[in-house]
């Protein structure tokens, strides 16, 4: 059985806003990564796994219970941080780790010690005091205190500094290797790429894709930068069977996709002065979906 | 209900409960002082010759008992008023606030249901409404045993602030209805702020009598007849049960439209 089961949730906010018939699983002991541009759904999705809204129509399971109704019983072994990260800013950080630890029923401090020292984070602060970064901790220490089997994380990262976006991910490899079950949205494609099992993607409202990492490197769209030695050659050259991006005088920006052989066959009849490679991370695989037409 | 969250936010309203309680409780000491055998009956006379200006405050001819006398000064109007602005202030905060201000987001991520979490707020604002109105009741008949011992019909006067909690309550229920039905803390502030104000203005002008003797029915504050209390009048008292009993289902509704709905964060 899938820990979470999303089957065709629908949450429609209007002006094209929200999610659309979303279908993924996340199975157990699997990183699964959300990604997607700005007020594309990511935290929809998540405010209906958490139980926080109602799906329109469609249904969210965790664990094979409906996330509205027994959200309270799925809480008890869920880690959660919330992407907008507001805390009770009249307490201190330790005040309110003490406030949570209790509020969730738990008999010892659990986990919170060796976060705290893990993150490097002075918890005797006021809240309202503590920078951004700070309060992202001290809510990533709030999500693993309890030591939860499932962690929904919205943009875990989204404050830390270089270094602790290193401590947070070796604390997910760590918890990944316990076997935990983890959803997590995120705009950092090497958090992702470090991490994650299978990624989501997710535009508009709509998954665009769902595929592991390995398949989404074959589908890597190269760009290559192509030089004519004249102009002429350049504008006969655009309207061949090839996928411009960018034209400009005798520059061309050409995208493929690992049919390198017909785009030879092109250019061995075009005086080409030089070609460069334009870069083929993984992020121009995100940008590509980020960036795709709207069917 | 939870505990932590419980102590939590009893500890969060105590400076704002003290400030209300501190008030009422200094002007229950105006009013015992300002009772004078003597003045009381020149007030009577004034009562007698301008009932229209006595009833628009709120203070209905009740005979010079003291008794009367204290009650019609201290539940004519400001302690209705104060508890219900503190009423108003807390209620928001217990709930809206923590959906305004996104926090509600960590109350829910635990073990602890939404119908444990508004049953816990609702309580805090149980409990303070009521500390209140005992602690302003102690004091006054403390003063009033202290400066005129003997004189106060304590019975009647305990009878009485209960069914004052009741309306309170009523209040209270209502309050807290739209901070855990509004999208934001603004928005519950104003309707139950809005709300307040217009049942009280509406007792007003139905104490002025005459064409708008009609509007007594539509505020809660009919419910409670304080002349008729003193006298022991059975109806009276019973009365305050029908405003229990709205506050009851008003809390009841607040629970579940709080459980039903969808949060914005």
């Amino acid at each position: 059985m899938s820990i979470i089961d999303v089957s065709g949730l629908t949450c429609d906010y209007g002006r094209g806003r929200g999610v659309f018939d979303l279908n993924f699983t996340v199975e157990a002991g699997e990183v699964f990564g959300f990604l997607g541009p700005n007020a594309s759904g990511k935290t929809t999705t998540i405010r209906h796994l958490m139980g926080f809204a109602r799906a329109q129509s469609g249904s969210c399971q965790i664990e094979g219970r409906d996330c509205f109704q027994s959200a309270a019983v799925i809480q008890e072994t869920l880690g959660y941080l919330p992407g907008d990260i507001s805390l009770f800013s009249d307490m201190t950080g330790r005040s309110f780790l003490s406030f949570m630890t209790k509020y969730r029923g738990m008999k010892t401090k659990g986990r919170t010690k060796e976060l705290i020292d893990r993150f490097e984070l002075d918890v005797r602060q006021p809240i309202r005091r503590m920078s951004k970064g700070s309060k992202q901790k001290l809510a990533l220490v709030c999500a693993f205190m309890h030591d939860p089997n499932i962690l929904i994380l919205d943009e875990p990262t989204a404050s830390l500094d270089l270094l602790m976006q290193h401590a947070f991910i070796d604390l997910l490899l760590e918890e990944k290797k316990k076997g935990k079950t983890i959803l997590m949205s995120s705009h950092r494609f090497s958090e992702v790429e470090k991490t994650c099992d299978r990624i989501g993607i997710l535009k508009n409202g709509r998954l665009k894709t769902v595929s592991s990492l390995e398949e989404l490197r074959q589908t890597e769209r190269r760009v290559y930068i192509i030089t004519l030695e004249n102009e002429e050659a350049a504008q006969a050259l655009q309207h061949e069977n090839i996928n411009v991006i960018e034209a400009e005088g005798r520059i061309l920006k050409v995208s493929v996709y690992r049919d390198l052989r017909s785009l030879f066959s092109i250019l061995i009849n075009y005086p080409v002065a030089s070609m460069d490679n334009a870069g083929q991370s993984l992020e121009e695989i995100f940008l590509h979906y980020y960036g795709g037409e709207d069917e | 209900m939870n505990s932590t969250l419980f102590r939590y936010s009893y500890k969060r309203a105590f400076p704002l409960w003290l400030v209300f309680t501190v008030l009422m409780c200094l002007y229950s000491f105006a009013v015992v002082r300002m009772y004078d055998p003597v003045a009381g009956a020149a007030l009577q006379a004034l009562a007698q010759s301008l009932p229209q200006a006595m009833t628009v405050l709120g203070m209905a001819d009740y005979g010079n008992t003291f008794t009367a006398f204290i009650v019609n000064y201290l539940y004519g109007m400001l302690m209705l008023a104060l508890p219900m602005v503190f009423t108003i202030l807390l209620s928001v905060r217990l709930v809206a606030q923590h959906v305004s201000r996104g926090t509600m987001a960590y109350l829910l991520a635990s073990p602890n249901s939404r119908k444990c979490v508004t049953a816990t707020q609702r309580n805090v604002l149980i409990l303070d409404l009521f500390l209140m109105l005992a602690v302003c009741c102690a004091v006054t008949i403390i003063l009033c045993e202290y400066f005129y011992p003997g004189l106060l019909a304590i019975k009647h006067f305990l009878l009485l602030t209960a069914c004052i909690f009741a309306l309170q309550l009523a209040f209270a229920g209502m309050c807290f209805f739209f901070s855990c039905k509004c999208r934001s803390a603004g928005r519950a502030l104003t309707i139950s702020a809005a709300l307040c104000i217009l049942f009280y203005t509406i007792r007003l002008l139905a104490n002025l009598g005459g064409p708008f003797a009609f509007l007594r029915y539509a505020t809660p504050y009919t419910l409670l007849d304080p002349v008729g209390i003193l006298q022991s009048d059975l109806h009276a008292c019973l009365l305050p049960l029908v405003l229990l009993a709205i506050a009851i289902v008003l809390f009841l509704l607040a629970g579940r439209s709080f459980r039903k709905r969808t949060l914005p964060f």
